[in-house]
């Protein structure tokens, strides 16, 4: 196992006694919310979800770090932990199929730092619509997505992992990030594929 | 598309759009063989583009600015007891379930023909019961009771007895009536011992020669010739003489 970057972070939370937020917690919660608010919000599709998804994820990592052994890398184990967060939450709101009032007012009801940048350089109203149009059906399309093909598409796409941080992350071999990716990538197909040529992204 | 060109276009999907924007500089960041697969199969290549396409499409998604206030959630969350507020929040959250049409019928039906249980008729039994309740209440509950005290199995030791005697002529032979005849000969002997001993105890120093006369008395013959007799030949035989009489 290599060198863990978040080593000596992970270190300081596990001291005793636990020192709370303020202490190396806050840090670790500093670097990670942003990864983790993020594939939150993908796999849920929306912004309330995201939100309770994220406060389940950390506040697990706050209950078991002191448990982490380094069997695995640590970053490997927070995605872990916040995908299985947002896939119990996703099933359990479906189940209530409630729709709150950010899910009306669309998946993009809290913009993101890029749409705000691009307002800022005066992006012309119909692109900037037509831009939230897009990535409102490419949620979708992921939302439409297996749990399992939701989670390694936004690990791949939206994250960046490579196949091994997959397979860690995951608990999963290599052959089944592959096959696993592939069929998301079959399933994306017939999503996306018409939703991208209605854009002209091809 | 063959399943192993789809995996390594896949795997190497990530570098291609590192490489560039445009679709020469992407094609030019795949390895020579793939980029002859692709060019000789017009198929493979379109389905390329399209993949292309998606991870472009995925990757170009915006990165949502994490609400200000989770901060706060994670510390809440911290706080013990926060998973049960949290468990209750999503208890109190969860939808009502809709009447089921059937649920008004069910209650009209129910309303309208109230239930109600069979009629059983009294056993016959009970007129007999309660007749002798009245009779003599005490003899009543005793007999009852008796009827419900557990039966007792027999002890092996009476079938084995029972066989004995429908082998045998007649009842057992008593281990008294055999003992009987030899106490009272044992009794005889000592008497008469006695008697002896004290007649040749005054005659010893005559040297008059010792006599023996050894006398069998039946018990019943002693037993008629009254209680006097038969007390003394109990006192000899140890009590034993008088049961077997009797």
């Amino acid at each position: 196992m290599p060198h863990d970057p978040d080593r000596t972070l992970v270190l300081a939370c596990q001291e005793s006694p636990p020192q709370g937020f303020d202490g190396a917690f806050r840090e670790l919660y500093e670097q990670y919310k942003d990864r983790v608010y993020n594939i939150c919000y993908r796999i849920t599709g929306n912004p309330t979800d995201a939100l309770d998804a994220s406060q389940e994820t950390f506040g697990i990592l706050f209950r078991k770090v002191g448990e982490f052994r380094f069997a695995s890398r640590f970053s490997s184990w927070v995605y872990r932990i916040a995908v299985n967060a947002s896939i119990d939450l996703k099933r359990r709101s479906s189940a209530r199929a409630s729709s709150s009032l950010e899910a009306l007012q669309g998946p993009n009801g809290g913009d993101g730092r890029r749409l705000e940048f691009l307002d800022e350089q005066a992006e012309l109203p119909m692109a900037c619509a037509s831009r939230r149009e897009l990535e409102e059906e490419i949620q979708q399309a992921i939302t439409r997505l297996s749990p399992k093909m939701r989670a390694i598409t936004v690990l791949r796409y939206t994250e960046n992992l490579s196949y091994e941080e997959i397979a860690e992350t995951l608990s999963i071999s290599l052959g089944t990030v592959k096959s696993r990716l592939s069929r998301a990538h079959a399933a994306l197909d017939r999503e996306l594929t018409p939703v991208l040529d209605r854009h002209c992204l091809r | 598309m063959d399943p192993r060109l789809r995996d390594e276009l896949l795997e190497i999907l990530p570098a291609c759009l590192a490489a560039g924007e445009g679709a020469e500089a992407r094609a030019a960041a795949l390895p020579t063989h793939l980029r002859a697969t692709l060019e000789a199969d017009p198929r493979a290549e379109a389905a390329w583009r399209r993949m292309l396409a998606q991870a472009c499409a995925l990757r170009g998604l915006s990165r949502q600015e994490v609400p200000q206030d989770l901060e706060g959630r994670v510390v809440a969350a911290m706080q013990p007891g926060a998973r049960q507020e949290r468990a209750v929040q999503a208890v109190r959250g969860l939808p009502e379930r809709p009447i089921p049409d059937e649920l008004e019928a069910i209650v009209r039906r129910r309303v309208e023909q109230p239930f109600r249980l069979p009629e059983v008729p009294a056993p016959a039994v009970l007129d007999r019961l309660v007749a002798e309740d009245f009779e003599d209440l005490p003899k009543a509950i005793v007999g009852r009771l008796a009827g419900r005290l557990p039966r007792k199995v027999a002890p092996g030791a009476l079938a084995r007895r029972l066989e004995a005697v429908a082998v045998g002529s007649g009842d057992p032979p008593s281990p008294v009536s055999w003992m009987v005849p030899v106490i009272g000969l044992v009794a005889t002997i000592a008497l008469v011992w006695t008697l002896g001993l004290g007649a040749g105890s005054k005659q010893n120093t005559e040297s008059v020669p010792r006599r023996f006369e050894i006398v069998r008395v039946d018990p019943r013959a002693a037993a008629q010739a009254g209680d006097p007799a038969v007390a003394f030949l109990s006192a000899l035989g140890g009590g034993v003489w008088e049961g077997a009489v009797r």
